[in-house]
């Protein structure tokens, strides 16, 4: 189910707001939880029992590394028993981490390692694996991390583990952000999943923020997202066509995630939940470390805390330094899709961040006007962003070569369709994101105009709805 | 002050936008009894549901039936085209309000369109010589699209890109032997309007500029002989004008009695046949078998054109065209009848297409047409019988009903298909033949493979793409083991998810020379 559909908007979520708030407080994280079943399950039921199996597993494992560290602080000065304990707290951690990344490896990378196996094997003249096709189940990358951080968080003491089973599942089944994030780290979410407050201001604050997501997805991101696929699917586009794709792919990304984003934390609002800003202006940036700083937040902190930090972090000297940060994008690029195209994109922006921190966390065109600045870095990402949505090395490098001039000669006309809604799109898009306040900033200033006005357009894009066809946010395949 | 009003208003603003949507909708919705689950045509299959199909199923048929929907969408399609100059990617505005469909003007020809040309062109050839060197005579008739004749009613940024196919396409039919009539000449010679501006199709003008050139041909050709066939016996006469709204306009979706739908109305009157026994009743030729008969597209069928080449040609005209149903299994359907020797060849056949069938429609045309030919060489006329089965095995196919062989189903995924076992092995040289009709609604590409049983190779798999309205595609394919080796099994795919099928009993096709069951022997031995 997607939030842009006619069963979620009209069906669902008055369904589960109305049953929600007509609950005792006590029974809403499980009603949360089994409609959050309904809301996965829509895809493939059976996925609902793999979920299932996380959860108990991380569960398990949190209230073991729970009840052997009161045992520890318990043992005092006993040290050998503190030691044994401090030995099975750490091996019930590296169990729930086991066995989260084996999940996720199997559903998310098994296809590409016998895939890269073959195409390797091939030129030996070997005869190639054969293993069925393993359908990606949706959102795992998220829900796994998000288990993870419990274990983690647990482990180290920033939380406690929960008591109830229910209100865990609640956590990891969150339907509002279940399947393409924000990834909610346990410790923020561990206080609000036993207690939280119910506002006028905080409801009406969801769904205005829910409505200006709908707004980024649909009438936005989906207007410049033909384009993009137009271009991308190019044999042999033209400089034109080629800078037009990626700079349309470029908006897409942008306000297709960030509309999720402002949907999922609208929503979790309207639940009582507050989950943390995911996008804080990101094509504002004047470096690559500060667009990081700004993009799918929630991933990059919790790559830095979850993994460049316990890499050692910028604490072992320089060379370590960006060798960590190159390892953690790397990874970064590898946990958005199992194929080289990410890869490369990890491994691009972590030689960007690994040479932003040689020069001292400045950009290489520091002294250039902010605005300047801005546009070198969008230029980056943009080039960046080619990766990430070809479909293969060849394409994005086919792509690369046009927009340095190296494409097919111009035939005096696009090959790429431009509607008129694009068109406006193209022209607006840039210029909101560029120089308008973010969904945050305009939902904490409490703007009344952009308020009234968000409103009055929301039946309009609901209309839109009815107009377009399906179309997933591009995290789902995540 | 303002300022202040504005800032108690705003959240109120949020919450009842919010409200509107998420319950006004359902309850406009249940007003109108649609709820999750009315549009289900049948009980869910735990299957279905374990793999989420039930969920598309019930979400495919709440989009399809929204109450709602129906209700603001001709609004807001109104006011897009006001506010924008467009709705549907699918009709393209043109100058002097001329719609296009998109398609046929947008990165037209397709990448392939080009490539293939030859290929379809040589189909069609062999077809129409299987036709003449049994005694008829063949006129093909390309009708040009509307942009081939009007490039200048383009939008300015198409016109630029406007790639001229048509010449291509008389060209490649001449060099494939069968040089057709140009009728992209005359059509813009005219003074009157050849297409319709709100519809892909022509007008009556147009229908009778190609009928009078396809007459002048056949003339030519019959150098002075008397046409065959019936003397015409029904007039021509022009109906009173109407106000017409064509069928692109209305895929712009507008409201029945707005005024935006009137806009793009034209007027029109109407050129029909009248019968003198019957004068109330309008013709468009006859159903009945005629020495001359025209298969096409809506072209032929719609328009009163096969009334205007009877008047043309002072004879009746059978008219086998349908609207919606040209490229290869129309002519499969007059092919058929000839092949099991229920009529003769006729005496003239003008074959019509429109120009995009050639260039997008290959294996909806090529594979049904080199079906026939390779039927056409059977050493005698081909005698139907019911292909005996002595067991189906499903795949990934719900069976919704099913009766004295016929059976109804949906088709879920790439993997579904029917595979029938056969009582007693074929010949798979290719010397029988496999038909069955098939109706689908949802898929377009349709396979059809045979092999020896299970564990046996099977052959390389015959692709049919489909056309999805009322009609069912008329499949017909040489029986074909791997090598040429017995088939005991029939396999029948289906490529796309969701695909509702309607499948009439297998037929057997054999040569009448060639008795059935001493085949059987052959192969059963070949299967030994």
């Amino acid at each position: 189910m997607i939030f842009t559909s006619q069963i979620f908007l009209f069906w669902f979520l008055p369904l589960v707001l109305g049953l929600y708030y007509l609950t005792p407080k006590s029974w809403r994280s499980l009603l949360l939880t089994l409609t959050s079943y309904v809301f996965y399950g829509w895809w493939r039921v059976d996925f609902v029992l793999l979920m299932l199996l996380s959860t108990m597993l991380d569960f398990y494992a949190g209230m073991r590394i729970g009840r052997l560290g009161d045992e520890l602080n318990a043992a005092g000065a006993d040290a050998a028993r503190a030691a044994a304990l401090a030995q099975r707290r750490k091996r019930w951690l590296l169990f729930s981490v086991v066995a989260n990344l084996g999940l996720l490896g199997y559903f998310k990378y098994f296809n590409f390692g016998v895939d890269s196996f073959n195409a390797l094997v091939a030129n030996f003249g070997v005869e190639p694996l054969e293993w069925p096709a393993i359908v990606l189940p949706v959102g795992i990358s998220f829900y796994t991390f998000q288990t993870m951080s419990y274990s983690i968080d647990v482990y180290r003491g920033h939380a406690r583990p929960l008591e109830r089973i229910v209100d865990f599942a609640c956590y990891v089944a969150l339907f509002p952000q279940l399947v393409a994030g924000p990834i909610v780290r346990y410790q923020t979410l561990a206080d609000q999943l036993v207690e939280r407050s119910h506002t006028f201001e905080k409801f009406a604050r969801g769904a205005f923020l829910f409505q200006l997501g709908f707004l980024k997805k649909l009438l936005v991101a989906d207007s410049v997202a033909s384009v993009a696929d137009q271009a991308f699917g190019l044999a042999a586009p033209t400089l034109a066509e080629a800078w037009l794709g990626s700079i349309a792919y470029t908006l897409q990304i942008y306000f297709d995630f960030s509309g999720y984003s402002d949907m999922a934390i609208g929503l979790g609002l309207l639940f009582g939940f507050e989950f943390p800003i995911n996008f804080d202006s990101p094509y504002k940036s004047t470096s690559i470390t500060e667009f990081w700083r700004r993009w799918h937040i929630s991933l990059s902190t919790w790559l830095r805390d979850y993994l460049y930090i316990p890499l050692g972090g910028n604490k072992r000297g320089p060379a370590r330094t960006y060798l960590n940060l190159a390892a953690t994008m790397l990874l970064g690029g590898l946990w958005h899709g199992a194929a080289w195209t990410f890869v490369a994109w990890g491994a691009y922006q972590g030689a960007w961040l690994a040479f932003e921190r040689w020069m001292g966390k400045r950009s290489l065109y520091g002294f250039l006007p902010r605005l300047g600045q801005v546009l070198v870095t969008m230029v980056i990402v943009i080039v960046g962003w080619v990766f990430f949505r070809a479909t293969s090395l060849d394409q994005a490098f086919t792509v690369l070569g046009a927009m340095c001039g190296a494409g097919a000669a111009s035939p005096g006309y696009l090959s790429v369709d431009v509607a008129p809604l694009s068109r406006v799109m193209l022209v607006a898009a840039p210029l909101i994101a560029l120089f308008l306040p973010n969904s945050q900033q305009l939902a904490d200033a409490g703007s009344a105009l952009a308020r009234i006005a968000t409103a009055a357009s929301f039946p309009v894009a609901v209309c839109h709805l009815f107009f377009v066809s399906y179309s997933p946010f591009l995290y789902f395949q995540f | 002050m303002s300022s202040s009003i504005l800032a108690r208003v705003a959240p109120w603003a949020s919450i009842l936008a919010l409200a509107v949507v998420v319950i006004g909708a359902p309850v406009h919705e249940l007003a109108h009894s649609k709820w999750p689950g009315a549009g289900l045509s049948s009980r869910p299959r735990l299957g279905d549901i374990r793999k989420g199909r039930t969920a598309k199923a019930l979400e495919a048929s709440l989009d399809k039936q929204s109450a709602l929907t129906a209700r603001l969408r001709p609004h807001y399609n109104e006011a897009m085209f006001r506010v924008l100059g467009a709705v549907t990617p699918n009709v393209t505005l043109g100058k002097d309000d001329n719609l296009f469909l998109t398609v046929q003007v947008r990165n037209y020809p397709p990448p392939q369109g080009l490539r293939v040309l030859d290929t379809t062109c040589a189909a069609i050839a062999r077809v129409a010589r299987w036709f003449e060197d049994n005694g008829t005579v063949v006129e093909l008739m390309v009708i040009p699209r509307k942009a081939t004749v009007h490039p200048h009613l383009l939008p300015d940024e198409l016109q630029a890109r406007f790639v001229p196919v048509y010449p291509r396409i008389l060209e490649s039919l001449t060099q494939a032997g069968r040089p057709c009539v140009d009728l992209a000449a005359p059509f813009r010679a005219s003074s009157e309007r050849v297409y319709l501006p709100n519809d892909d199709h022509w007008d009556h003008p147009g229908a009778i500029i190609a009928v009078r050139e396809i007459g002048a041909r056949l003339r030519q050709r019959f150098e002075g002989r008397e046409l065959p066939g019936t003397p015409v016996t029904r007039q021509l006469v022009s109906r009173p004008t109407f106000r017409f709204s064509g069928a692109l306009v209305r895929m712009l979706g507008f409201r029945e009695d707005g005024a935006l739908l009137e806009r793009f109305k034209v007027d029109r009157t109407p050129i029909v046949a009248v019968d003198s026994a019957n004068p109330t009743v309008s013709q468009l030729g006859v159903n009945r078998p005629e020495p001359i008969v025209v298969v096409g597209t809506s072209f032929s069928a719609g328009f009163f054109t096969a009334s205007l080449l009877s008047a043309e040609l002072g004879r009746e005209v059978e008219n086998r065209a349908r609207e919606g149903h040209a490229a290869g299994y129309r002519i499969m359907d007059l092919a058929r009848e000839i092949l099991l020797g229920e009529r003769e060849f006729p005496k003239v056949l003008v074959w019509e297409f429109p120009e995009e069938f050639l260039v997008e429609h290959v294996r909806a045309l090529v594979v049904p047409l080199d079906s026939i030919v390779a039927a056409g060489k059977a050493p005698a006329p081909l005698v139907s019988s019911p292909l005996r089965v002595a067991a189906r095995k499903d795949a990934g196919v719900r069976i919704t009903a099913e009766s004295e062989g016929r059976v109804e189903g949906v088709s879920s995924g790439d993997a579904s298909e029917l595979v029938f076992e056969l009582q007693t092995p074929l010949p798979g040289d290719g010397s029988l033949f496999l038909s069955y009709d098939l109706h689908v609604n949802g898929s377009d590409l349709h396979s059809v493979s045979f092999d020896g049983g299970a564990g046996q190779p099977s052959s390389a798999p015959t692709e049919f793409l489909l056309l999805r309205n009322d009609l069912p595609n008329r499949i017909l394919v040489p029986i074909a083991g791997p090598d040429a080796t017995a088939v005991k099994r029939v396999r029948l795919r289906f490529s796309n998810a969701l695909t509702e099928f309607k499948l009439s009993p297998l037929e057997l096709w054999s040569s009448a020379a060639d008795v059935t069951p001493s085949a059987t022997e052959r192969a059963t031995e070949d299967g030994r």
